[in-house]
């Protein structure tokens, strides 16, 4: 009997403690849900009595934003000062409710996906995937956004501008489906289009007396000389010419495209664009043949096949044996990853200057220029605020709303130069975790300071570093810039293809690059072959059959 | 009456067992709940699956094997299957007899202390992740920096492309594997080992059988049935793949002999959006890998053993 009543009990206890856990997360669900409706029918009575007509009736919206984990992620994204700032003020002026909603930076594809098909996203969602947007697009998960463009974004069409690339439309429109009409994404504006830039170590150039290269074979023979010479006494075993990444296509991406036919149409190079690759236009191939020469000669790090990231070709170049690279044009001084920082606290009499030395067949250095169009925003299907949200977008558009989040306080963030802001390193609350606050000024990339003429100061001045570096840098990577080619047609999404196309075009640089040089050419026709197969060649006809002037 | 009898005995029984019967209702309910309902959602590989819709309300695809044909109809498919069951194969070939000889040389150590510290240390690979293991693969076979390669070339021979030429990086992917799991695997056959009856041993010695006849007579034949009980698991998983291992190791040069099914399924399906796809390779996954169960289960079976069904 007693045993009975024990063993009752145990199946009692167990009972009663599952039982338990799933109450308490219903309640956690629940209680997430219940501040949007339950404000809304008590501020709704208030807002009913006619004391105040011109504000709308309360309404909460979330907002997404990037947690960008240890590296930035020095408060709580979600709540913080500027947060609450942004909070307060929207809920002053428009009468909305904003909560933040976290996103891994590094994870946001996975994270996004898993919020949209939950149907909890966000109200406001952002994206640098063009594809996963399309993605959501074509399964019906996007809010229409045309009809409110005129009435509830009056301030984000006017900061956005007309479009450069496409005459006679607003950057807002960018994404606008010409056939039906609809616009299911709106861009943020880049005020700085650089994209690539070449570094080479200067004081190696010096010490063996050559010129800072100006031309593809000056470049070609200050690594060999970098290699045979060893200026910077590392060990002529241990010095790496040039650094790259399995990335060949960006780690590489100035040198290779030089070789590109310059005449090469407008509608060719659109074309035969896939998933942002050029390998197809005519004159890649002996760009890789060239880079495939340096691989064989030990002019480039043998193991870049290996790095799947930045971070060890980082390393190289901070611990002062890398001769010469290629990334973004402002690379070498940022603070993250900080490599001019680092390589000058190991090797005191460094310098690490930009360069342009990649001339194509007409005798420029013509490269490639950022779209003016950047990170994607909108607004799932699922959202109960559209409104609302666009409001909030619309808000954030007025210039200073988003200068105050951009340039902080006088004297904590930023201090004024001729009247132009320079950024300072912020301690205590005030610090910002993105530059400036780019996960919340979700329409800029890059400071605005209204006037485009005070635009280049305000740039030199936003890094750590000498401001000539930054002119310079900027210079050579604007000049002879190719605009980005935009051709205002919807293309279905490439998703089912875009990885497999990123990691066979990984595979044939990699290939092609450490290739014997006899078997180049087999190498090479053979993976073009392949990745024509993979999807490649189904982008291209689809991009043929919509191409408009 | 009879009847009645038979009625009175399960009431009896009942009567008797039904707290027992209560215990068991969670754990079944928890398996039904977590593992049969989501297999409803292998539907997904017959359909047009559509995240903002559901499994439920997303299109059936037409044809309705749609999803199988993609797969089977692409070339990168027929070589991820190729590699797993490669790489599988050859994970089973040197995989499987070695935890047996390492439990028996574990066996046959004197000394407990010096037993034990050895378990351990055969031990220990197991709980690092393939994250860190590929870390230090890194660290030790990088072509220029690797340790290995960087005392090659100063020993006056040729670097050794560990991880970037196809059967060397096999080699070494099945290297590191048994590195790994070889001391843990023997922790099952040491316990079947601990379960041979002494007497047999001491009979043995009676008999006047040396170390090896005992190893050979006494203590394989008391292991057998855990033997043939762990190879039928194992071919069990021939065509399943882990995820870590692979997705760690693998570079853009050897990819030819790397992708197994499981990175595929993760490139292709879910990086690419191919949510249906992805449920179809791993339903053909499965249904291979339980051919496989039921077939081994079978010849073990026809053998004398006991299998594990």
């Amino acid at each position: 009997m007693k045993k009975r009543l024990i063993s009752f009990m145990v199946v009692f206890v167990m009972i009663i403690s599952i039982l338990g856990g799933c109450g308490k997360k219903a309640e956690e669900s629940g209680t997430s849900k219940e501040p949007t409706a339950a404000p809304t029918t008590t501020q709704a009575e208030a807002t009913a009595a006619p004391t105040e007509e011109a504000k709308p009736e309360y309404s909460e919206i979330t907002v997404e934003v990037f947690d960008r984990g240890t590296d930035g992620g020095r408060t709580d994204p979600t709540n913080n000062y500027y947060t609450n700032w942004i909070k307060e003020k929207v809920l002053e002026e428009l009468n909305i409710g904003v909560t933040f909603v976290a996103v891994s930076r590094w994870e946001e594809v996975d994270q996004l996906n898993n919020l949209m098909a939950a149907g909890t996203a966000p109200d406001v969602c952002l994206t640098y995937s063009n594809d996963l947007i399309a993605n959501y697009r074509d399964l019906g998960g996007l809010a229409d956004l045309a009809p409110y463009v005129d009435t509830l974004l009056p301030d984000l069409k006017a900061f956005l501008g007309p479009d450069p690339a496409v005459e006679g439309r607003d950057l807002i429109m960018r994404n606008v489906n010409t056939e039906t009409g609809q616009l299911f994404s709106i861009p943020a504006k880049r005020m700085n289009v650089a994209q690539f830039g070449t570094f080479i170590r200067k004081d190696w150039l010096d010490k063996l007396g050559l010129p800072l290269p100006t031309t593809t074979e000056e470049f070609y023979q200050a690594l060999v000389a970098f290699k045979t010479q060893d200026p910077g006494g590392v060990g002529k075993d241990k010095v790496v010419p040039f650094t790259m990444t399995s990335a060949v296509n960006f780690r590489a991406s100035v040198l290779i495209e030089s070789f590109i036919d310059p005449n090469l149409s407008r509608k060719d190079r659109w074309v035969n664009t896939v998933v942002d690759r050029y390998f197809l236009l005519p004159g890649y191939k002996e760009g890789v043949r060239f880079l495939n020469k340096m691989y064989n000669e030990g002019l480039i790090d043998n193991q870049f096949m290996l790095y799947n990231d930045d971070v060890d070709s980082d390393n190289l170049i901070k611990s002062g044996v890398v001769g010469a690279t290629i990334h973004n044009w402002d690379q070498a001084f940022r603070d993250n990853p900080g490599w001019l920082r680092d390589l000058k606290a190991n090797v005191p009499d460094a310098e690490f200057v930009a360069c342009d030395p990649f001339k194509n067949s007409a005798g420029n250095t013509e490269k490639g220029l950022y779209d003016v169009a950047g990170v994607n925003f909108f607004v799932p299907a699922s959202s109960k605020n559209v409104e609302g949200a666009l409001r909030y977008i619309n808000w954030l558009s007025k210039f200073e709303n988003h200068y105050y989040l951009q340039i902080g306080d006088e004297g904590v963030t930023h201090e004024l130069i001729d009247g132009i802001p320079k950024i300072i390193p912020a301690t205590g609350e005030k610090i910002m975790n993105s530059p400036q606050n780019i996960d919340y000024t979700i329409m800029i990339n890059g400071i605005d300071v209204q006037d485009m003429s005070k635009y280049g100061q305000a740039l030199a001045q936003s890094y750590t570093v000498d401001p000539q570096y930054i002119i310079d840098a900027y210079n050579y990577a604007m000049k002879d810039g190719r605009p980005a080619i935009i051709v205002p047609v919807t293309l279905s999404a490439a998703g089912p293809y875009t990885q497999t196309l990123i990691d066979k075009g990984n595979t044939l640089m990699a290939e092609a690059v450490t290739a014997k040089p006899e078997e180049f050419d087999a190498v090479w026709d053979r993976n073009i072959q392949d990745w024509l197969a993979s999807g490649a060649q189904a982008v291209i006809d689809e991009r043929a059959a919509k191409y408009v002037e | 009456m009879k009847q009645k009898s038979v009625t009175r005995k399960t009431i009896l029984y009942f009567k008797k067992t039904w707290t027992l019967y209560l215990m068991m209702a969670l754990p079944v309910a928890f398996a039904v709940i977590f593992r049969y309902l989501p297999m409803t959602n292998i539907a997904m590989a017959f359909k047009e699956y559509n995240m903002f819709k559901g499994v439920w309300d997303s299109p059936w695809s037409t044809p309705i094997f749609k999803w199988f044909i993609t797969a089977f109809s692409t070339r990168d498919f027929w070589l991820a299957l190729r590699n797993t069951l490669t790489l599988n194969l050859l994970d089973l070939f040197f995989g499987f007899p070695l935890p047996i000889m390492l439990a028996l040389l574990l066996n046959e150590l004197a000394f407990r202390r010096y037993k034990r510290f050895t378990q351990a240390v055969v031990y220990l690979p197991h709980f690092l992740s393939w994250i860190i293991i590929s870390g230090i693969a890194m660290q030790l076979l990088a072509p220029r920096t690797g340790i290995v390669n960087v005392g090659l070339s100063h020993l006056g021979f040729q670097t050794v492309n560990f991880l970037t030429e196809n059967g060397l990086y096999i080699g070494t992917y099945i290297a590191l594997g048994l590195w790994k799991e070889m001391g843990w695997n023997t922790i099952i056959y040491l316990a079947a080992i601990t379960g041979i009856n002494p007497e047999l041993y001491e009979a043995a010695e009676v008999d006047g059988a040396s170390r090896l006849r005992k190893i050979w007579h006494v203590t394989l034949p008391g292991i057998r049935s855990t033997i043939i009980v762990l190879l039928v698991m194992n071919l069990g998983r021939i065509l399943g793949s882990e995820f870590d291992r692979p997705y760690a190791m693998y570079n853009s040069l050897v990819m030819n002999v790397a992708d197994v099914l499981s990175t595929y399924v993760y490139r292709v399906g879910v990086r690419g959006f191919q949510f249906s796809l992805t449920a179809a390779v791993g339903l053909f996954q499965s249904l291979v890998c339980v051919v496989f169960l039921l077939t081994a289960n079978a010849i073990a079976k026809k053998f004398g053993e006991r299998g594990i069904m």
